[in-house]
């Protein structure tokens, strides 16, 4: 139980590495490429604010699926949100954060209008989708060698 | 580099669908790599379901322009 905990865990933080863990090299650096460049293509398209949790929080838990590269864009994005926070200053409502929020968004160049919004978060958020598939091949191949193993003795 | 990463991107208004080409891709490579037995087969069976997937859609397009060019 608590390798197959593991494999996903560590499948979930670094795409492809719980491929590596269980001896599938080849196929953990296929999977480590192909998802990174997936959802760091949405982050070059959509800029800072692709991982959104406000605005997208649907598309911000697929994005989250990708580990290490959907917490290090998050992380990033609220650094940048802090500083945008500490402009808007105190507000009284709401809708009044979220207008100020997308007018100062706008100012610095960073807000995310459609077409590029919504490719830029298909790319991050098909990642994050691939990778949850490769956690949950990496639990099933982890279960099933278990359970050999328990057969054979 | 990182504020090559921070802006968003301007995109040209046509040819947005040809993006559309690296995410088959991304999808058919991950899918592949997880199914395939025999890792030296992934890139021909990737190859194998892109173009399947890229017909599918290319079919499925093609239908709903003509639903929506002669529907009456």
């Amino acid at each position: 139980m608590f390798k197959t905990l593991l494999a996903a865990a560590l499948a979930w933080l670094i795409p492809g590495a719980g491929h590596v863990f269980i001896g599938s090299r080849v196929k953990g650096a296929i999977i480590f490429v192909v998802i990174a460049a997936t959802f760091w293509s949405g982050i070059l398209m959509g800029g800072v604010m692709t991982v959104d949790r406000q605005a997208e929080p649907m598309w911000f838990v697929a994005e989250m699926l990708t580990g290490g590269h959907g917490l290090t864009a998050w992380r990033w994005q609220q650094s940048v949100m802090k500083k945008i926070d500490k402009d808007i200053g105190p507000v009284t409502s709401a809708q009044q954060y979220r207008d100020l929020r997308d007018e100062q968004l706008a100012r610095r160049g960073l807000a995310l209008v459609s077409p590029v919004e919504v490719i830029a978060r298909a790319y991050s958020g098909v990642a994050g989708m691939l990778n949850l598939l490769c956690i949950f091949d990496v639990v099933m191949l982890v279960m099933m060698r278990t359970r050999q193993k328990v057969v054979r003795r | 580099m990182i504020d090559l990463l921070k802006y968003p991107m301007t995109l040209p208004p046509y040819g947005q669908l040809w993006l559309l080409l690296p995410l088959l891709a991304a999808v058919a490579v991950v899918y592949k790599t997880v199914r395939a037995e025999d890792v030296r087969r992934i890139w021909l069976e990737s190859l194998l379901l892109f173009a399947y997937m890229l017909g599918g859609l290319v079919v499925l397009g093609a239908i709903l322009w003509a639903v929506i060019s002669f529907w009456p």
